[in-house]
């Protein structure tokens, strides 16, 4: 019975949408922009969101890292995490750990002729780097370096005038306090994700630079990743638990990167923002179409309450109107939004003269954006149309409810 | 005068020895010439022993040192033997590393500078800015120093001379004729690092301190102590000892 009554109300409410067609088209088509914006702009923040914490994580910091302590305070070549194989396999045993990373690395001062640069020597498991998400993600295993030889910074390369198959002698100090020096062939030159690699790296095997610092069995880091972002704290807690890392130094990457993780956090709130807006929108359009149809249809009113027509109803049919209107506006507007986004991606590159990525905080960040719809942020903004619409009826109906049917008839 | 009102100058003057109190300061020039010629003089050999002690290793080298004039020296490390051969040419602002292993020779580059020398608390620019006190610094007049017991003369930076240091107290003996402290303030005016000096012996037909500890304040734990074991003073050495391809050829 009380289905059949809404069902009603909502016919006569759509049919009522037609008497002044413009307007109702003109609130109509506000509601759909700004849902259509809402779901534009949080597909393209989730985007971002995602593009810079993959860009953070996956190769430089991954999800939690493992340093002796003061490593990360000194950056000493001699603070070094000890049996670094063990080390390896025991947190490679924990659960829901996707892939562990041992890195080295020793500044160093690098020379093709006399002239020294200053620069990195970054030791890594190639194997594991190789492949997605590592720091040589996409490099052709037959670029990798073998023994004897090394990738370079492509900027690095370039002040230093070096080309593949050049000779590279390098000088630092090893981590047993003797000095460290060697000669190895340039193999490639690399730009990675990494900036200060891009700018100062010397990339080779994790054994080989092991050598060249005196580390046997020894590394500075162990990069994990988790099998997803949800698991992170489960995995650090683990580690933490781990009697092989007792007094190591285990860090998330939001403790690693805290200025960028606020970033992130802020970025969220941005969703927030567009749905003020949304909120904004409809609550001014739809209050104005159900309050100008509550004046125009003074007189129809006041005949159906002579006829014996409640309040109530009348009230009901309003919101009925109201809710059709937001509704016919949010699916245009969530329609709209899903066609500009779905398996879409934002290029900004022609902004920055065809590049399509720039340094920031010493992160490669991409220039072409993926879109990321989810369906939470549609359903935000269907809720935030629907609430907005039946709160814009709160002052017509009041006004309704207060309606003499004789005054109306006259009106 | 009241017994009270004297205590403070009577306290004061208690630390200072009766020499002291008595003589005058001796001249900064006198000073100044004896902390550049000291370990120097027109030329100098020297055997010296580097010990640095960390937090986390202790490391001991030893090193045969020759300098010719202000801004030349070099310096090759003997022991130990895994570091043997690996010397560093200094000439003027110059400053190059050869490295025997792989007979190879690196000039540091001046951003390189404040970087450590061959992993000591000592930096490159020490070798190549410690030049000289008379030129480098206006030093004022000596006033007494209660420890050391000795005089304390500050000198600050001239205007237009780059470098680590703002300002260097040094204190040194009642004839002024060995140093016996240094305190290094950085361009913030923030003690940065002391220097004692101690083991007085004769060397080289001169007395002079055999012992220096270097103590760095931004790195509690870290001292190095640099001891030397001979010196020969006033020796003929050829602008050839200085050049690059003695250098490789040793």
């Amino acid at each position: 019975m009380l289905l059949d009554s809404l069902l009603t109300d909502m016919a006569v409410g759509w049919r009522n949408l037609g008497r002044n067609r413009k307007r109702t088209a003109l609130t109509w088509g506000a509601i759909a922009l700004a849902q259509a914006a809402l779901v534009w702009m949080t597909a393209f923040m989730n985007g971002y969101q995602a593009d810079i914490f993959d860009t953070l994580t996956g190769p430089m910091l991954g999800h939690v890292q493992v340093h002796a302590p003061k490593y990360l305070d000194d950056n000493l070549v001699e603070r070094v995490l000890p049996r670094a194989d063990a080390l390896e396999k025991a947190i490679a045993g924990l659960p829901r750990v996707a892939s562990v990373s041992p890195r080295v690395y020793g500044p160093v001062l690098a020379a093709q002729k006399q002239m020294g640069h200053v620069a990195m020597v970054a030791g890594l498991d190639l194997a594991l780097e190789d492949r997605p998400g590592g720091l040589l993600a996409g490099l052709p295993a037959r670029e990798l370096p073998g023994r004897g030889e090394a990738l370079v910074g492509r900027e690095l390369a370039r002040s230093m005038g070096l080309k593949p198959g050049d000779t590279l002698a390098l000088m630092g100090q090893a981590a047993d306090g003797s000095i460290a020096s060697g000669l190895y062939r340039v193999k490639g030159l690399v730009e990675t994700a990494v900036e200060p690699l891009n700018r100062n790296g010397i990339l080779m095997g994790l054994a080989q630079a092991q050598d060249l610092l005196a580390m046997p069995d020894e590394v500075h880091e162990i990069v994990v990743k988790a099998d997803s972002p949800a698991d992170i704290p489960g995995v650090a807690a683990a580690m933490r638990g781990l009697k092989a890392l007792s007094g190591d130094d285990v860090r998330t990457w939001d403790q690693l990167a805290p200025q960028i993780a606020s970033i992130l956090k802020v970025m969220g709130h941005f969703n927030l923002v567009i749905m003020v807006l949304v909120f904004i929108t409809t609550v001014a359009g739809v209050a104005n179409t159900m309050l100008m149809a509550t004046y125009e249809r003074g007189h129809e009113f006041g005949m159906l309450l002579s006829l014996g027509c409640r309040p109530g109803r009348l009230s009901r049919m309003l919101l009925m109107e109201a809710l059709v209107l937001g509704l016919a506006g949010v699916a245009t507007g969530t329609a709209l939004g899903l066609a500009f986004t779905w398996h879409q991606r934002l290029d900004m590159s022609a902004f920055f003269g065809g590049k399509d990525s720039f340094a920031f905080n010493g992160m490669n960040m991409s220039l072409v954006i993926p879109y990321i719809p989810r369906a939470r942020d549609v359903l935000m903004g269907v809720g935030a149309v629907m609430a907005t619409s039946a709160l814009a009826c709160l002052w017509p109906a009041r006004r309704i409810s207060r309606m003499e049917p004789s005054e109306a008839l006259r009106s | 005068m009241r017994l009270p009102s004297l205590l403070p100058a009577l306290l004061l003057l208690v630390p200072f020895p009766a020499a002291l109190r008595a003589a005058q300061a001796p001249p900064v020039r006198q000073v100044t010439r004896m902390l550049d010629d000291l370990f120097r003089s027109k030329s100098s050999l020297a055997e010296v022993e580097l010990v640095s002690r960390t937090d986390t290793q202790d490391r001991r080298l030893k090193l045969r040192m020759w300098t010719k004039g202000q801004d030349r020296s070099l310096i090759i490390i003997d022991e130990p033997e895994r570091d043997a051969g690996t010397a560093t040419l200094r000439v003027g602002n110059n400053l190059w590393n050869y490295l025997p292993k792989i007979a190879r020779t690196i000039r540091v580059p001046p951003s390189m500078m404040l970087a450590s020398w061959m992993g000591t608390d000592f930096t490159n620019d020490d070798l190549v800015k410690d030049s000289s006190y008379e030129h480098d610094f206006r030093f004022g007049p000596g006033a007494p120093s209660r420890d050391p017991a000795g005089w304390l003369y500050t000198g600050v930076a001239r205007a237009g001379v780059v470098g680590r240091w703002q300002k260097i107290e040094w204190v040194v003996d009642a004839e002024g004729s060995l140093p016996l402290l240094a305190r290094y303030f950085d361009r913030k005016g923030l003690l940065a690092r002391t220097m004692s000096f101690s083991r007085v012996e004769r060397m080289g037909g001169r007395l002079l301190p055999t012992l220096m500890v270097l103590k760095s304040v931004d790195q509690p734990g870290h001292v190095m102590e640099l001891r030397y074991l001979s010196a020969r003073f006033d020796i003929p050495l050829s602008d050839d000892t200085f050049s690059l391809s003695r250098l490789e050829r040793r």
